[in-house]
């Protein structure tokens, strides 16, 4: 085989795994670019190929994990009711939650950062204790207002008026964004 | 993030791109990435070829986006494989980010050294100098790269140097054979004006052979000597 006919015959090797992986790239809903690029530079996507590890791309659960999972899960039931599914979108309550999981996950760094006595015994800890105070008290705060909208769900059911639902759900996206701004 | 954002990001502090790096930053960022290497490596492609005409510069901008490219993507497996054998667990996410973005940084510098390329070749330079310019230029604009890709091996592990060092070695033998194989980016005076040359001998004999010719000395052994599976051919 010659050395021309080899060279080609890599080069077409290359390109044609390169489309294989563009292709599954595709199929699994990646961007057309990053189908495109991985003609070129597939051995570097490889990654994207395999199922992404759910528990690594999730942020690492905090103090309120639990009651933020239950609260909403809670609320999403109680919409999927036919009598209830009129007073709210379900989908406005995704960025809601995002923004309460974010926030749980600073605190958790926070407490591991703590749990270093050295750190805890640094004056200007006090700071930060101050400040992870007033980020739980607002996570407090919205995990407290989603029960008032459970409630307020049930009077939907009886009376009909959804408007005080949507105020609630509006303040809270509010308050949610709030506690990004807060952390930046 | 934008181009601009991204293309000063990637010049200040590769780093950074890569060290968070997840599969959902590889998939956004792989084509920026990619456009910057290309585009920066095929501008001094085209400085390169300049003093032969627009076909060489055509010719080696279409070349040497490949030698920055195949290297690399080659040796990706291995710098993996390396890691892990010596006790580092390395993401393949964030080696794939890393090293795009490290080609990418090479590829821009590349093209802000396209420029300082092209003065001398321009100038009616002596033929093996101006190759040994190209490849001093290449070498200068590529070690960002290198050091881009050993820096996303983390720190710890029991022989994090060796898989470094065992690395760098083999990224480095790769990226100059490649050059050797996809020859010529500076085209000789007066000789044809080809895409590739015949594979003969390899980088280092060739180097040694321009080294000498740079300095005046054509004795009869100036040109590269051929061994092992080129023996035959060349002699």
């Amino acid at each position: 085989m010659s050395g021309s006919v080899l060279a080609l015959t890599l080069a077409g090797a290359w390109v044609g795994v390169g489309l294989g992986v563009g292709a599954l790239l595709a199929r699994q809903g990646q961007p057309l670019a990053t189908a495109a690029t991985a003609l070129v530079v597939w051995p570097a996507l490889l990654p994207l190929l395999a199922p992404p590890d759910e528990a690594a791309s999730r942020p690492a659960g905090g103090p309120f994990a639990e009651r933020i999972r239950g609260a909403f899960a809670a609320l999403r039931a109680a919409l999927v009711d036919p009598a209830l599914s009129a007073a709210a979108d379900a989908a406005t309550l995704d960025p809601i939650e995002a923004a309460l999981t974010r926030a749980d996950a600073r605190i958790a760094a926070v407490d591991r950062l703590l749990e270093d006595p050295a750190v805890a015994a640094d004056p200007a800890s006090a700071r930060l204790h101050q400040a992870r105070a007033h980020s739980a008290h607002e996570v407090e705060e919205v995990l407290r207002k989603l029960v008032t909208v459970r409630v307020q769900l049930g009077l939907v059911a009886l009376a009909g008026d959804t408007e005080p639902v949507r105020c609630h759900l509006g303040e809270l996206a509010a308050r949610a964004r709030a506690l990004e701004e807060l952390a930046c | 993030m934008n181009a601009l954002t991204l293309t000063t990001q990637v010049l200040r502090d590769p780093d950074s791109v890569a060290a968070t790096a997840d599969r959902n930053d590889l998939a956004r960022l792989a084509p920026p990435l990619l456009a910057l290497t290309i585009g920066g490596a095929a501008m001094l492609g085209v400085a390169a070829g300049a003093s032969s005409g627009p076909l060489q510069s055509l010719f080696a901008a279409t070349k040497l986006p490949l030698l920055f490219l195949a290297p690399p993507l080659v040796a990706l497996p291995l710098v993996h494989a390396f890691a892990d054998v010596c006790g580092v667990a390395v993401p393949w996410s964030r080696l794939g980010v890393a090293t795009l973005a490290g080609l990418a940084r090479s590829g821009l510098l590349a093209a802000a050294a396209a420029p300082l390329l092209w003065l001398p070749l321009s100038l009616d330079t002596e033929y093996h100098l101006g190759v040994l310019a190209f490849v001093a230029t290449f070498g200068v604009v590529a070690l960002p790269a290198l050091s881009t890709i050993s820096r996303a091996v983390p720190l710890g592990g029991q022989q994090r140097f060796m898989a470094v060092v065992g690395s760098l070695l083999v990224l480095g033998l790769l990226t100059a054979q490649t050059g050797w194989v996809l020859r010529p980016f500076v085209a000789r005076p007066r000789a044809e004006v080809t895409f590739l040359r015949p594979v003969e001998s390899d980088i280092f004999s060739a180097l040694g052979a321009n080294t000498r010719s740079a300095a005046g000395d054509y004795r009869s052994d100036w040109q590269p000597s051929g061994s092992g599976v080129f023996r035959e051919r060349s002699e």
